[in-house]
Order: structure tokens, then sequence, then C-alpha cells
């Protein structure tokens, strides 16, 4: 079995954390803690990663990832709006199929996280698609996705 | 101008079989410990680790408070979540960038309650380094637990 690699997400006090017990700040594949890897203090402890993109282009289906790289399961969504536009929404979709709802994005600076999670598709396969899907090409979103590693 | 207790919670990159025990306890905020957003070394330029900064707000007769004097690294905020420890009748906390509103007057009013942030200005959302994160309260006596969701950033 692979040596287990985790990624953390507890409280850090001052002291006893090394420079050496930490990898570099990249994100990379073996870095990411994952979901009921028995390796881990406890197989339901694991570390969350964000996904964070401007979904503000002039596109109605922003691609967010176009081949994620590990299996994943989205746990929260967050969406910033960044500029009025009536009616707007952003919906996160893995490919054609929706994960939440359409969170509502019409407002400059209003803060609206995900009404829904659809569990049947808030499993995300490694090699699959993260889209954003919006109401129109002009609504001005700021997406952060909270996931953990499967 | 006092400064109540701040505590930070994740997003530091830890190696293989640290997890368990004393080494995942403990450590200095630096800015290699911290995946950033946009960074050229990441799996995907989106991809990051968001880590809390956790404020316990407590009543030392100011209604300006400081949570970190000067940021080590930059940071966006991305979510704020208020827990109103006592009652204090029209309460209310604002997260700022210095002396720019990041966020709404989030209700701090009603013992263990929580309130999220309902707006965040991206204007003032990214704290550079060396810029002071505090928060404005109604009233001195607006109490309560301010935890601030932030990702690491590239600029």
């Amino acid at each position: 079995m692979a040596t287990p690699v985790y990624q953390g997400d507890g409280l850090v006090p001052n002291g006893t954390l090394t420079a050496g017990a930490l990898m570099d700040r990249s994100v990379t594949v073996d870095k990411v803690a994952q979901l009921g890897h028995p390796d881990q203090p406890d197989p339901k402890t694991v570390g969350v990663f964000a996904i964070h993109a401007d979904c503000s282009a002039a596109a109605g289906t922003i691609a967010v990832i176009a081949s994620t790289p590990f299996k994943m399961k989205i746990v929260d969504v967050i969406v910033q709006c960044i500029g009025a536009v009536a009616l707007g929404t952003a919906q996160v979709a893995v490919g054609a199929n929706p994960v939440t709802d359409a969170i509502v994005c019409a407002v400059n600076k209003v803060v609206v996280r995900a009404g829904t999670i659809d569990a049947a598709y808030a499993t995300v396969a490694a090699g699959s698609a993260i889209n954003v899907v919006k109401h129109a090409a002009g609504d001005q979103a700021l997406v952060t996705i909270i996931a953990v590693r499967l | 101008m006092a400064t109540p207790n701040v505590s930070y919670s994740g997003g530091g990159l830890i190696r293989h079989g640290s997890v368990p025990g004393a080494e995942f306890i403990g450590g200095v905020l630096t800015p290699n410990k911290y995946a950033r957003i946009s960074d050229p070394g990441q799996i995907d330029p989106t991809m990051t680790i968001p880590f809390d900064i956790v404020f316990d707000s407590t009543d030392d007769g100011t209604t300006t408070q400081t949570i970190i004097a000067s940021v080590p690294f930059t940071f966006k905020v991305v979510d704020v979540a208020v827990q109103a420890t006592a009652n204090s009748g029209g309460g209310t906390v604002m997260l700022m960038n210095g002396t720019n509103a990041i966020t709404d007057a989030i209700i701090c009013a009603v013992d263990t309650t929580v309130t999220r942030a309902g707006t965040i200005d991206k204007t003032y959302a990214v704290v550079a380094t060396g810029a002071a994160l505090k928060i404005v309260k109604n009233a001195a006596a607006d109490v309560g637990l301010v935890t601030v969701k932030v990702i690491p950033a590239v600029v």
C-alpha cells in the first residue's frame, strides 16, 4: 500500500509543527487526504479543500475543471455575487448533471450558499468535468466549492 | 486597542504520517504552509486549501477589535459566520479590512444564534500582506465567536 499523505485541517496553536512536517504549498494528488483511508486517525477524518473560480466570464456555462484529478465529494458551495444581474443564478454541475440548486447571484456583494446538494451527483469521479451553469451569460459569480477527497 | 484570543484552523499541507500525535498540534503560520489559489504549482489552478480564522470577541469596552494586526500573507475572505455568545439587543459584527468593510453588519444579538455574512465586498475581500483584519461592533457588549473562512491567494 502506498504511503498515505495527509492534508491538515485541524487547529494549529503555536509550538510543535515543524517545517519538516509540512509539504510545500502546492496541491498535488498525493497531498490531499482521503476520506475513509484506513491510515487516517479516524476514517471519518479528512481535510477539506476548496475550488475557487471567478465565473463572471460572458458564457452561460463556465468550465471550472475540465478533468478532476481524483474522486471527490462536494459538501458545500458558496456564491458571492460580484455584479448585479437580475434573476442571476449559479449552479454547480458535474458534466450536465446539477449538483446544487440554482444559487441566487443577482445582487452585487450578496453571499448565498447552496440550498440543496444532490447526493446522486455530489460524488465526482476522477476525470469528470465540473461546470458552473448560469441563468444568463452575464451573471457575475465568484464560486467556492468545498469538497473532500474520496 | 484590545486583541482578544485568535486561533487558526487548518490549511497546512502536512506530509505523510504526521497527522497522529503531537505534530498535528502546533505550528507557526508562514506563507509556505498554505496552498494558494492560482499558484502554478497547484494540481489545478482553481484548487486551494481554505482555512478558518476564529476570533473570540469579548466585551473589552470597545467597538473596534483587531483580529490580526498584520496579516502574514495575502488571502481572500470567502465566508464569515458569527455565533453570538450572549444576548445583546441590536448587536452586530462587521468584518473590516483596515477601515474598509468587507461584510455587512452581521447580526450578533441572540445567544447561541449563528448568522452568516449576507454580503462580501470583492473590493476589500482580498486582504493584503501586512493589512489589519478587524471587526467593528454595534456596541462593545456584542460578543461572539467570529469564524472567517479564507483562501490564500497569489497576487
